[in-house]
């Protein structure tokens, strides 16, 4: 290794000292990094629902219907404006899961009861609106945002006659026309569904129809023929006036909604959006609510402050410990280790993890872990020590070969924790993910901080006593 | 300073274990005669609602198993806190949401307005198939644990480490069964926290061994690892006095709600610890020592 002078040594050590204190100031009291990592239910209270999906004779559960379920379920919650949901599917099974923070059960239970999906002709004067957005140039979009200001459509008495509702729909799918490949959304309709579908288009030829769900105007697109009965709903991707056709080719039925100047990649998701909504609306897939977990705002603060007294009185007496049992070498490894609980903070924090109580317990006990790779090193540098070597050669003779240890030990566990991520399900794999951070975290502390900052407490010459160190020993050379 | 004989004495840990295991197999099959549980299942394997109420008065446990009864919930497990009177745990079969309130205004009626502090309703058993999940998930961990253990070392170190891990696993179990304690889906957590630490804490000794059977005869093992468990257990008491702080702070302060977690990892620590130097080491000295004499008498 290349040596340098000591004064190098102080230098960079002491700006390592001012650099953790610094930090650990900033990040425990200007802007606490445990406050930035977002909280599981048991800790910040909140509801958790699992909703179980059922087969039905005509609706079989797929994927694509769960995917769609949790489209929906995560709009309305978004509309309600309620902070960082959780919502998703349970992968390989028919499961979902929604976790909402600071809500009730009773809201939750409102939030993912059916959808209501309703096909309606506008009344006049929600006519009137959508041809004054097209007549001043606005879009489809336009359109829906205007009657959605301020809910003016669900609020609003005079609506126009029901064509279809959601049970009338079998299926919305997202595809492409097979006359121009462009993205579209074909309807299935019930028998019935299709015999009003076909009265109201022949009536309401080059008027919007609206595609409301629970209040609220999603689609609002034109009629381009007459007696459609298997509804096309087509993004065109070249801008055209409401109504007008562009030469249909072999395919008869479509509605325009409107006609907008859009990339083809946004009709594509336009559309895939469009069908999951209606599926929703359509078909709320058999839910039944299986599991319901309330915690009250006030058991979480008090779970918050338990494991802060908690955490913090763990931390102290794993420092207190390693200051009595290896003198400075325990000091260098304490700043090792206030730089990985920041380090795993930081890791979870950017990683969007969401902390629980027993993950708390986790962290408490990986850094009572962490220590590990200190311990291992310093055993073997006082090992080295006895057989007569000096202190600066002792530690370098003894990191080499604690290194390979740690490296096999770690290994092995981050082999268990892999496969865990891979075979596991949920809280299994939310804790191999906890438990690799850990691992990886804590040898890199051990490996580049500890050894760094031994081998410049020991270049640096303030302390040329192994007994400092390590607590044995005579003077080093 | 003296070194510890810990391989002559292998017998001596031998029995200690299986003693252990014993007690613990013996345990869980009883609970789970006596009572169809092996183990305390918590609902979120059997299914069943919790409630954490606080009510605006003292209560006691008679009174609301009273008025349980009443509502045909005889059966539900009733506790009120020790620490605070007025908070009363109640266990009881899955509820839907008119069985929940018919429960609520009966309990409004006979004690007294409350506020739900948690509750807990879990229907299906969906509990069992994270279970079935984790233990496939161990099963395939264990193999590749002993591919890289086999690899590095050589396959007796990696069995001797998985039976020390199969070890902690089962006597942590027992001593849940014995103490009754609730087993939550954290649990699984905490058993693969443990396997975890132990497998770590087993390889850091292993390592060592390995490193001193460099240019050792063969038939002296004993005497190697003896001096490798004695050269590593300084290491030893450190690590895993440091861990059992941690965990022992989240133990006492750290609330009702985590105490069983904590136990769970506190058990597992020390099994940990003692299952490296008292099991793994021990069982691969032996078992090296019956390989050699079975080539020796051939």
């Amino acid at each position: 290794m290349r040596r340098r002078t000591p004064t190098f040594y102080r230098l960079t050590i002491a700006i390592i000292l001012m650099v953790v204190v610094a930090g650990t100031y900033y990040f425990s009291f200007q802007r606490p990094i445990l406050g930035e990592i977002k909280q599981g239910l048991d800790l910040q209270g909140g509801t958790r629902l699992v909703l179980q999906a059922f087969d039905a004779p005509d609706r079989p559960v797929t994927q694509d219907r769960l995917q769609a379920t949790v489209g929906i379920i995560r709009d309305r919650v978004d509309s309600l404006g309620l902070s960082e949901p959780n919502i998703a599917p349970v992968i390989g099974e028919k499961r979902i899961i929604v976790e909402l923070a600071g809500v009730s059960q009773d809201e939750a239970r409102d939030i993912v009861s059916i959808a209501n999906l309703e096909f309606r002709m506008p009344d006049p004067v929600t006519e009137s609106i959508i041809s004054q957005v097209y007549s001043t140039g606005g879009g489809p979009a336009d359109v829906i945002e205007q009657l959605n200001e301020d809910d003016w459509y669900a609020n609003h008495e005079g609506k126009g006659g029901l064509v279809i509702s959601g049970k009338d729909l079998i299926k919305a799918e997202a595809t492409f026309s097979q006359r121009n490949n462009e993205p579209i959304v074909a309807l299935e309709l019930s028998k019935e569904g299709q015999d009003a579908f076909g009265e109201a288009t022949t009536r309401a030829l080059n008027r919007p129809i609206l595609i409301v769900l629970d209040g609220r105007v999603h689609s609002a697109p034109f009629v381009s023929e007459p007696g459609i009965r298997e509804p096309i709903i087509t993004f065109p991707s070249v801008r055209s006036t409401a109504g007008s056709d562009d030469s249909s080719g072999g395919l008869l039925n479509r509605l325009i909604p409107g006609g907008e100047s859009a990339r083809g990649d946004d009709n594509i998701k336009q559309a895939v959006r469009l069908a999951a909504i209606l599926n929703t609306g359509a078909l709320p897939l058999e839910l039944k609510i299986v599991e319901v977990r309330e915690v009250s705002a006030s058991l979480g603060q008090d779970s918050i402050q338990a494991s802060k007294v908690a955490g913090l009185i763990g931390i102290t007496a794993v420092i207190l410990f390693m200051m009595v049992a290896y003198r400075l070498s325990g000091l260098l490894a304490n700043i090792a280790l206030t730089i990985y609980v920041f380090l795993v903070l930081f890791t979870l924090w950017q990683l969007n993890a969401v902390i629980t109580l027993p993950g708390v317990a986790g962290l408490v006990l990986s850094i009572g872990m962490a220590v590990d790779a200190n311990v291992i090193i310093f055993e073997r540098v006082k090992e080295e020590i006895r057989n007569g070597r000096t202190l600066a050669s002792a530690v370098e003779a003894g990191f080499q070969r604690a290194f390979r240890t740690i490296l096999d030990s770690n290994v092995t566990t981050l082999i268990a924790t892999a496969v865990l991520y891979r075979f596991g399900t949920g809280p299994v794999r939310g804790f191999a993910v906890t438990l690799s951070i850990g691992i990886i975290a804590s040898m890199l502390t051990a490996v580049v901080v500890t050894r760094y900052l031994l081998r410049a407490s020991v270049g640096s010459r303030l302390l040329p006593n192994a007994r400092l160190f390590f607590g044995i020993g005579g003077d080093a050379k | 300073m003296r070194e510890i004989d810990f391989i002559g004495r292998s017998r001596l840990w031998y029995i200690v274990s299986a003693t252990l295991i014993v007690v613990s197999l013996v345990a869980l099959v009883g609970r789970g005669i006596t009572t169809g549980q092996a183990l305390n299942l918590g609902i979120d394997f059997t299914g069943g609602s919790i409630y954490d109420l606080e009510f605006d008065q003292v209560v006691a446990p008679a009174e609301v198993r009273a008025i349980l009864a009443n509502v045909d919930l005889g059966k539900s497990v009733i506790r009120v806190s020790p620490a605070d009177p007025k908070q009363a745990f109640l266990k009881t079969e899955f509820l839907d949401d008119d069985q929940e309130a018919r429960m609520f205004s009966a309990l409004k009626a006979g004690v007294g307005e409350f506020e739900q502090l948690r509750s807990e309703r879990v229907d299906a058993v969906i509990g069992s198939e994270l279970l079935l999940n984790a233990l496939i998930a161990l099963i395939v961990a264990g193999i590749a644990m002993v591919a890289y253990i086999t690899w590095r070392f050589e396959y007796r170190f990696a069995i001797a480490a998985i039976v020390a891990l199969l070890h902690d696993s089962i006597i942590t179990l027992g001593v849940f069964s014995i103490l009754g304690v609730e087993i939550t889906s954290a649990f699984v957590a905490a058993i693969l926290t443990i396997i975890g630490y132990s497998v770590n804490d087993t390889i850091v000794i292993f390592d060592r061994i390995r490193e001193n059977l460099k240019g050792t005869k063969r038939g002296n093992e004993g005497g190697v690892v003896n001096r490798s468990l004695n050269e590593t257990l300084v290491r030893s008491i450190n690590t895993s006095v440091t861990t059992f702080l941690a965990v022992s702070a989240i133990f006492i302060f750290g609330g009702a709600t985590i105490k069983d977690f904590a136990l769970a990892l506190l058990v597992g620590v020390l099994l940990g610890t003692y299952s490296s130097i008292f099991v793994a080491s021990p069982l691969w000295v032996s078992w090296r020592n019956y390989s050699h004499e079975k080539a020796v008498a051939r």
